[in-house]
């Protein structure tokens, strides 16, 4: 009944509408509903970007056989590298959430003199080339360096070992967490805490039972983005730990040394996996709604 | 017992105090003020979530003015109920008690532990039924009951009220108001609620402390602060309508004339014969347009600000309505007993919920009419009437002490 009326009006309406439009002198016969010019050329110009990044991403995938992807799962090497890429990203993200939840939720919830500074150094990795981050860690972690040599007593070595492998992706990844992570405590309406400090809570129990939990998705978002980052880290690593092989850097040898196709499998496994924490982030983060 | 002594602090480039207050154990006071005069900032620093400047903050006969908010023991409920949106309304409740104290023993025989106090305060507040429910799912009146019980829970010193009833609709904010008269008295609690309300204060609390820009203008009854406001801006909050400036003198006995030169109008009292003739200590102010008033009580001179309320002052139908006017512009004030009589016509009229707010062209006086009177006057721009203001409603205040004038 009402959609009828509202058929009936709508009638009415349009041609009133379109008298309007031409009395208005505006040349244009139907001007609202020919696409604007530059709605015609954004999207033309948004979908070759779109398949840019589309066409490597299938071609990878349609250009390795079932077959040739099962086995490569198969080989030792392969399955050795691929422990060793999430056995490091685990350990760098596990390090890496220790320091840097805390960190975040200060960076959120805190002014202090110098805050630009350490949200400046925090995300300076992103704009460092990650060879040079690998001359730089090795500087510092080499068996030379400062935290190289005092590590060195606690039997700890970081060249061509998974502790190098450990430093090279959290040095370059650690942006990631910190940034998602101040970003979902920031959502966080402070007043939560200040109710839960006048419960009787005290700073780090306010943190640890409401801010934490509250921020928990944006935070779990960050570790898991942290994680795929490190996952794929190369330049860092091939630097710092050549050995024990990752997986990027184990494409990298097979591409080097048998050819693109030998290299080909093992890329598609590494995309694959990434792709699956992608996805995991994305539904995370759109959960991450919370009512007050 | 909460005690602030020259509590100051500043907001940016707002500052707050120098403010001393007392609030006594088991009192209700309500702290009432137009918004940004720092009624908020006052609770917050209260509870410790805010540093201070200056001054010092007692809680429970104790010093707590460098205490953290949570070794304060002052519960703080807001406008916004925020309740912990992962929590259970249970644990939400037993959340104090989790985090001083019972927080190791939790978990008791692999069962979660109960709290004795939650399902007193539950039942008090009446959301026992919603104890196994999620934040999320309950109205804004049942959230705030949450809040309530929550901040309750932990047995504070004394509850801060920020303003907790605001974002209610009518119906749920009058149930809340009978609800925290109720929590007061049962739990003995000590009580200091801000709100820009005084029908809300007037609804709660006993005492009220006015605070206008930062600083307390007014303490006592809520009764006495309506009926007698310190200044201008106070009796604005309250809703005066009729705050206007004048000139004060002497009461005089015989029925007075035009006030000034050139004034069209008359105003008297009558001296009666009755011992009620308000001839001790009272005074007569002159308005802007020359009418005069009397006032009972204070005995002013000089420049002055004249308090009416609007409700004070009755409308009747002008006896001379049939005949001329008596005086030029008819707006002459008659003998009335213990009351100004004020012959005017009716300027403007406006509807509101609770009557019709007249405005009449003697000394700009607007009366609010009963809705039910309205319709018998036949008031309308023009009518004559009669205004009857007795001299006890004429609240004088004298400029030069009224400090906080805005």
């Amino acid at each position: 009944m009402s959609a009828v009326d509202t058929r009936e009006i709508d009638d009415q309406a349009a041609p009133a509408d379109r008298r309007d439009e031409r009395a208005g002198g505006g040349g244009a016969v139907r001007p609202r509903r020919r696409p604007a010019a530059f709605s015609v050329v954004s999207w033309a110009l948004g979908l070759v970007l779109l398949v840019f990044v589309a066409a490597p991403l299938v071609a990878l995938v349609t250009g390795t056989s079932l077959h040739e992807f099962l086995s490569t799962i198969g080989e030792a090497d392969v399955r050795q590298a691929l422990a060793t890429s999430v056995e490091a990203a685990v350990l760098a993200t596990v390090l890496a959430c220790i320091g840097g939840v805390p960190l975040a939720y200060l960076l959120a919830r805190r002014d202090f003199p110098g805050k630009r500074l350490v949200e400046g150094l925090i995300d300076l990795p992103i704009v460092f080339p990650h060879t040079a981050a690998g001359i730089a860690l090795l500087l510092v972690f080499g068996r030379s360096g400062v935290f190289g040599r005092g590590f060195a007593h606690l039997g700890v070595a970081f060249t061509d070992t998974l502790a190098g492998i450990v430093v090279a992706m959290m040095f370059v990844s650690l942006p990631f967490l910190v940034d998602t992570a101040r970003e979902a405590f920031a959502l966080i309406d402070p007043g939560y805490e200040q109710v839960a400090r006048t419960l009787g809570a005290t700073p780090g129990s306010a943190f640890a039972r409401v801010a934490l939990p509250l921020a928990r998705r944006g935070v779990l978002a960050g570790a898991l983005l942290m994680w795929a980052r490190g996952m794929s880290e190369f330049g860092a690593i091939v630097i710092l730990a050549y050995n024990p092989k990752t997986m990027s850097v184990l494409v990298y040898e097979r591409f080097e040394g048998l050819g693109l196709d030998a290299a080909k499998p093992a890329a598609l496994l590494i995309v694959l996996l990434a792709l699956a924490v992608f996805i995991v982030v994305r539904a995370t983060a759109g959960r991450r709604g919370v009512q007050p | 017992m909460i005690r602030a002594d020259g509590l100051g602090l500043r907001a940016g480039s707002f500052t707050v105090g120098p403010i001393d207050l007392a609030v006594a154990d088991g009192e209700y006071l309500a702290v009432v003020g137009p918004s940004g005069a720092g009624k908020s900032l006052l609770l917050e620093a209260l509870a410790g979530l805010r540093p201070i400047a200056s001054g010092r903050v007692e809680a429970g006969g104790r010093d707590v003015t460098a205490a953290p908010p949570e070794r304060r023991g002052i519960g703080l409920v807001g406008q916004r109920a925020l309740l912990f949106p992962h929590l259970t309304v249970e644990r939400n409740i037993s959340f104090g008690l989790e985090v001083t104290g019972g927080g190791l023993a939790r978990w008791t025989g692999g069962r979660r532990r109960h709290y004795g106090g939650v399902g007193e305060v539950a039942e008090a507040l009446g959301v026992a039924a919603l104890l196994p429910r999620r934040p999320g799912s309950l109205s804004g009146g049942e959230r705030q009951r949450v809040a309530l019980a929550r901040a309750l829970a932990t047995r504070p010193r004394a509850l801060l009220l920020d303003e907790p009833l605001s974002a209610l609709d009518p119906e749920a904010r009058e149930e809340l108001q009978a609800e925290l008269r109720h929590v007061h008295e049962r739990f003995a609690m000590t009580i200091v609620h801000v709100t820009h309300s005084l029908d809300e204060a007037l609804a709660v609390a006993g005492r009220c402390v006015v605070m206008i820009a930062g600083r307390i203008v007014q303490d006592g009854a809520i009764d006495d602060v309506v009926a007698r406001p310190a200044s201008a801006a106070v009796a604005r909050l309250t809703g005066a309508r009729n705050v206007l400036a004048a000139i004060a003198g002497p009461a005089r006995t015989a029925p007075a004339t035009a006030a000034s030169a050139g004034a069209t109008l008359a105003a008297t009292l009558a001296p009666t014969d009755g011992p009620a003739t308000p001839a001790d200590g009272g005074c007569e102010v002159t308005l802007a347009d020359g009418l005069v008033l009397r006032a009972a009580g204070v005995a002013s001179r000089g420049a002055v600000t004249v308090v009416v309320r609007a409700d004070g002052i009755v409308v009747r139908p002008a006896r001379e309505a049939a005949g001329p006017p008596a005086q030029p512009a008819g707006r002459l004030a008659r003998p009335g007993g213990d009351d100004n009589v004020v012959a005017a016509r009716v300027a403007q009229v406006r509807a509101t919920a609770t009557g019709c707010l007249v405005t009449v062209d003697a000394g700009g006086l607007t009366a609010l009419v009963p809705r039910a009177y309205g319709e018998d006057l036949a008031l309308a721009p023009g009518a004559a009437v009669e205004l009857v203001i007795p001299s006890a409603a004429v609240h004088v205040i004298s400029d030069h002490n009224a400090g906080g004038q805005s």
